[in-house]
């Protein structure tokens, strides 16, 4: 094969065009296309699964928060924590009425993602025994422009069983 | 009735002597907040500008802990963290225009090379071949 043959020249050409092209758009393009940010829920050994189905009242619960920014530029989180019902919790646009009873503050740099362990009371009464409850972990984000903290509009929950503590 | 009495008299001095110490401690966390905010919108302005702050972040995330433990100690350590910190912001948004500039020349540079690659091709390509194959086959003899 003759590469200076006309054919097999164009052709190697138009490769290194086409490849060229792609990889000025890869250097020229915005460095973020699609923004987000995320919060997943862990069990205590910070690993997806084997999430508790029933807790104690006063109960102290070990949890792992994962969260996660491609924002873009570091962003400062709160994750609420709040316990509800299937009445209570938060949707896209609003977060659950509920007061919060903890919140977890951090600064995440952009492409950061950190695991929080994290320790959560299971403060209700009694009349919760037997019910199921959701544990709801918010996520709040710190608006610069609005100087003030606002709902992401994203969330988690888990859903565990009260019960009340054994008698020693 | 005394024993009610000096113990009652113990509690209001232990409250009366702690109460200044918890305002000043809650003072100085609003006042560290506030300054950890303005610190904070700082590097996020440079970061939208492309200004590399990732070092800055992770300290400034460091004192964002100290702040939440709030015990006088950390309180003191993320005061002095924060004024180096803002120290050195105050020096990046001075130089900021210029990384900026540095930064795209770099961009469009490595751009305009790209886009060079298969103009030289098509320019060098051809001479270079036909001289390393005249090279390869410079002791040839041509016979008749």
């Amino acid at each position: 094969m003759n590469i200076l043959n006309d054919e097999v020249f164009a052709v190697i050409l138009a490769i290194m065009v086409i490849g060229s092209i792609f990889s000025v758009a890869e250097v020229l393009q915005p460095r973020i296309v699609e923004p987000f940010i995320s919060i997943g829920l862990l069990n205590e050994e910070c690993k997806i699964g084997d999430y508790p189905g029933e807790v104690f009242i006063g109960e102290n619960l070990t949890l792992c928060l994962l969260l996660y920014n491609y924002m873009g530029y570091p962003v400062l989180v709160q994750v609420k924590y709040k316990i509800g019902t299937n009445e209570t919790l938060p949707t896209n646009t609003t977060p659950s009425p509920r007061p919060a009873i903890m919140i977890f503050e951090k600064l995440l740099d952009h492409n950061e993602n950190i695991t929080l362990l994290i320790q959560v009371p299971i403060a209700v009464n009694k009349s919760y025994v037997g019910k199921e409850i959701a544990l709801i972990f918010e996520l709040w984000i710190y608006d610069v422009n609005q100087d003030n903290w606002v709902y992401s509009g994203i969330w988690n929950q888990l859903y565990v069983k009260v019960l009340e503590v054994p008698i020693p | 009735m005394e024993k009610i009495l000096s113990i009652f008299i113990t509690l209001l001095l232990i409250t009366i002597l702690i109460t200044p110490y918890l305002a000043l401690c809650t003072d100085n966390i609003d006042v560290l907040r506030d300054e950890f905010m303005s610190v904070y919108r700082d590097i996020v302005s440079l970061a939208k500008r492309g200004v590399d702050v990732s070092k800055l972040v992770h300290e400034l995330s460091k004192v964002l802990d100290l702040i939440n433990k709030g015990d006088s100690e950390s309180l003191t350590k993320a005061k002095s963290m924060l004024i180096d910190i803002s120290t050195q912001v105050k020096i990046i948004k001075s130089r900021a225009n210029n990384i900026i500039l540095i930064n795209n020349i770099i961009k469009y540079g490595i751009a305009a090379s790209i886009i060079s690659i298969p103009i030289l091709f098509y320019f060098l390509f051809p001479r270079i071949y036909l001289a390393i194959w005249f090279r390869i086959r410079r002791r040839w003899i041509v016979e008749s």
